[in-house]
């Protein structure tokens, strides 16, 4: 009787604690494009992409991305590479290890490259007044966005894991057109840190926390046309994800629905923003049959008090993806291999993102 | 003319020597040809009758038909070009090659073939060392063949016949043979500054530091023309730079850029050669950077700042060098005309030319770093002025591009990289809305809301561009962090046009 309360009221907590998120991020948030990082917000990984981004509370992959916690859950070691193609030339590739180390412990490492090497459209030039004046071609163009995390987990009870992952960034930008070439701009960011914790409610759910980008700074080194440039440096904000995992059964079928409430309420410093942003991703991931999964869910919802203060501005930018996949398990050819696949939206209807990637489990 | 001052001569011992190696055809690869003005950048005009040729910064232009709207040309970004000359029905460049002192190439388009061609002049390794010695300089066409002054090298002539590239050199009374280069005889003095046409006949005027020769072509023969030093005013004669003579008439009157020692410095003027007095007199107080001729006694001139002005050497005789030239124009009042022209701004002046059309009237042309200005009708002698066309290149784009320009931006603040224009056509009116977003495609910014665009405007676009720009900011006038955005057009019509656009800080 007594574990059935205790059971309750954590449920109760947890959806308390969320609902009050909620409601004052509603209160101020709307969207803030154009903040460093903004690579960083897409999910990587086809199955993430799948279920909505929704992949913080229990990721099977990518762990040392998602959340390090998990790590100490592991069982076995898992595997994954892939790569995407989102609208309007926007690119993306990815790998990821993670093991488990006895007892307690296990740890991941994960490689993510975001770019778009689609630059190969656009011009120089400008407008003096009314009239064009030098338009010519630049040529073809490269920006490119590399993030590498090494992440641990720790059991620290049968329901606790906590975990840490540091990570570094390093992004290529084209910035000056001189002589026929392009000199980039580049920035670097060492030791941004993540922190998790996951806390096993019970054998079918799920919470957990991570808090993301702490210490993450890009230090662009400027290129210019004289050849002294000069670094600029800019914080990359925080991200608090509460996520939460809950396994159920449809039609008789295994069923995982995953949540993830992505909050960005402070800036590096902890310094609250004027208009934090609340997204909300969500999704569900189907056992359709035995060697096949199918996943659908939508993402980048945002939750903002604009809905009421400024109802067409909002509706007017209202954009969450909408996002499909599966898996296709693939043990005929090699035993824990599978393929996945996600479809999604890309918010502003120019194209649709792909991702496809390879994992493994041995 | 233009001063030759670009790389100096002098000094160099008494040398060199040098010669030639090679007169060597190359088959180079030729040039990408286009419909459409190559750049604004206008670095120099060449042309006569109807026919006009520009070398701009990324190629080359002509038309046959002077004053019309159909522009043909070739595109190559000419960092080593040197000069360009229309004649016998084609026109040639001169560009150099790896550095001035090494090798010269002449380009070369015939109108009648429609044909080009490329041939290198490759000077000896011990020449290449001495790098006052060999820079070419302007390129001119008399006789049947392409000349240019070449230091210690002397005229070179490209025959666009027969691709042939051969050396004269003043103390050699005729042309060089291949195999007598390097000639380490060859007196200081008679490197070879600056070629042009001497009046009406066929010999050309050609400036050393000490004096000036003629060069006839048929005969290759070198006479001295003017061995005079004497400066009227009583200043020290240092050497001559550039000469030149009237456009037609006058073949006694007689130009020069002249360096003169004054007390502690020595300073580049502008003189003309009075036989009566057997010296060098100054025509202007200031020196011009380049002077035109126009119709007998006018010429047209362009001062430090840009200042140009138009006027008549009345070849008064007067020891007051003032009353030598009468200003027609004074020169910022022709500056400002060209200026309201150009609508408000008017950038640098790179070249003049000025094709007669009757005894007292022509068609100038001014090239500038932004376009060409077209005067029809010009009578240097008349006080009125026709008004004058600017032609400028803009892209002609098709409805379905869409772009920002520039493409790159940054916090510069210098009106021309701080903000991007966004590029696009309309098929129909329409309301549009313009749009930025960020990598993960996250609104930073509506630009335009419900604004009212034509399909197609002057310039063949639908852009309004003192509103259809962004400048790096989100909504709330903050600028956004280094990155590549993408923005999207939607227009009540039905269109969308989405595009890139790179902040790079």
């Amino acid at each position: 009787m007594a574990k059935s309360f205790w059971q309750n009221r954590t449920r109760l907590s947890a959806a308390g604690i969320v609902f009050g998120i909620l409601l004052c991020s509603t209160l101020m948030a709307s969207q803030n494009g154009g903040l460093p990082g903004s690579p960083l917000r897409l999910s990587a990984g086809a199955v993430a992409s799948g279920t909505g981004g929704a992949y913080s509370a229990d990721p099977e992959f990518m762990l040392s991305w998602y959340n390090p916690a998990q790590l100490s859950l592991l069982r076995d070691t898992r595997a994954s590479v892939g790569a995407g193609l989102r609208s309007l030339g926007r690119t993306e590739g990815w790998a990821s290890f993670d093991f488990r180390v006895p007892p307690r412990m296990g740890m991941g490492l994960s490689f993510v490259y975001r770019g778009d090497p689609f630059l190969d459209d656009m011009y120089d030039g400008y407008y003096d007044q009314e009239t064009v004046v030098e338009e010519k071609s630049l040529g073809a163009m490269n920006y490119s966005f590399l993030t590498m995390k090494i992440g641990a987990g720790y059991l620290v009870s049968k329901r606790l894991t906590l975990g840490a992952s540091v990570a570094i960034m390093h992004q290529s930008l084209p910035a000056i057109p001189q002589e026929g070439k392009m000199l980039n701009s580049t920035s670097t960011s060492i030791g941004a840190f993540d922190i998790a914790a996951a806390y096993k409610i019970n054998k079918k759910m799920i919470l957990s926390a991570v808090l993301r980008n702490i210490g993450a700074r890009n230090t662009w080194n400027i290129s210019s046309e004289d050849g002294y440039g000069q670094t600029v440096e800019e914080q990359i904000p925080l991200s608090l994800a509460l996520a939460g995992s809950y396994r159920g059964s449809l039609l008789g079928r295994d069923l995982v629905w995953n949540l993830d409430l992505v909050n960005y309420i402070f800036d590096a410093d902890l310094t609250l923003f004027d208009h934090p942003e609340m997204v909300v991703g969500t999704g569900v991931d189907w056992s359709f049959r035995d060697d096949l999964c199918l996943r659908a869910g939508f993402s980048d919802l945002e939750l903002s008090s604009e809905l009421y203060r400024r109802s067409d501005e909002y509706w007017d930018g209202f954009s969450p993806r909408v996002t499909l996949g599966f898996s296709y398990q693939l043990d005929k050819l090699s035993e824990g291999m599978a393929f996945n696949y996600a479809l999604t939206t890309d918010r502003v209807w120019a194209g649709i993102d792909q991702q496809f990637d390879i994992t493994f489990v041995f | 003319m233009r001063r030759t001052d670009r790389r100096t001569i002098c000094g160099l011992p008494y040398l060199l020597s040098f010669v030639l190696l090679t007169a060597a055809a190359l088959c180079a690869a030729p040039l990408k040809a286009t419909r459409q003005l190559t750049s604004n950048n206008i670095i120099e005009l060449a042309g006569s009758g109807d026919t006009l040729w520009l070398a701009t910064e990324r190629g080359f232009n002509y038309q046959l038909d002077l004053g019309s709207e159909e522009w043909y040309g070739f595109e190559k970004d000419n960092h080593s070009f040197v000069s360009l000359a229309f004649g016998g029905g084609g026109a040639a460049a001169l560009f150099y090659e790896e550095s001035p002192y090494e090798k010269i190439s002449f380009w070369y388009y015939d109108h009648e073939d429609d044909q080009q061609k490329e041939s290198s002049f490759n000077f000896d390794y011990e020449l290449r060392q001495k790098e006052d010695v060999i820079s070419p300089n302007g390129l001119l066409y008399s006789s049947g063949y392409f000349w240019t002054a070449c230091g210690s090298g002397g005229l070179i002539r490209f025959d666009p016949n027969s691709d042939e590239i051969r050396a004269f050199r003043p103390d050699n009374e005729g042309m060089v043979p291949e195999d007598l280069l390097p000639d380490t005889t060859t007196p200081n003095n008679t490197s070879v500054r600056a070629v042009s046409d001497f009046g009406n006949s066929s010999t050309l005027l050609v400036t050393s530091p000490s004096m000036l020769w003629t060069f006839d072509p048929s005969s290759s023969e070198w006479d001295t023309l003017v061995t005079d030093t004497v400066i009227a005013s009583g200043d020290e004669f240092s050497s001559f730079h550039a000469a030149f003579t009237p456009l037609r008439g006058r073949d006694s009157v007689l130009y020069s850029y002249i360096d003169v020692k004054m007390q502690d410095t020595t300073e580049t003027g502008l003189y003309r050669f009075g036989k009566r007095t057997s010296s060098w007199s100054k025509v202007l107080q200031r020196t011009p950077l380049l002077v035109s001729p126009a119709v007998e006694g006018y010429y047209y001139t362009v001062f430090k700042d840009n200042q140009l002005a138009s006027y008549n050497d009345t070849l008064s005789d007067s020891a007051d060098v003032d009353v030598f030239l009468d200003e027609q124009l004074d020169g910022s009042e022709f500056r400002n005309w060209l200026t309201k022209a150009s609508n408000g701004v008017f950038p640098d002046v790179n070249d003049m030319l000025f094709i007669p059309e009757s005894e007292s009237a022509g068609t100038f042309l001014v090239a500038t770093s932004g376009g060409l200005f077209i005067i029809d009708s010009e009578e240097p002698l008349s006080d009125s002025r026709s008004e004058a066309a600017l032609v400028r290149y803009t892209r002609k784009i098709t409805s379905k591009e869409c772009y920002a320009l520039p493409g790159v931006i940054r916090a510069s603040q210098d009106g021309r990289y701080d903000r991007a224009v966004f590029v696009y056509r309309l098929k129909q009116d329409g309301d549009i809305t313009i749009k930025v977003y960020d990598y993960n495609m996250s609104l930073v910014k509506t630009v335009v809301s419900g604004a009212r665009r034509e399909a197609e405007n002057s310039i063949g676009r639908s852009t309004e561009p003192q509103e259809d720009y962004w400048d790096g900011t989100d909504g709330s006038g903050h600028m956004v962090s280094p990155g590549v955005y993408y923005f999207k057009i939607t227009s009540t019509g039905g269109e969308r046009f989405f595009g890139k656009v790179i902040l790079a800080k």
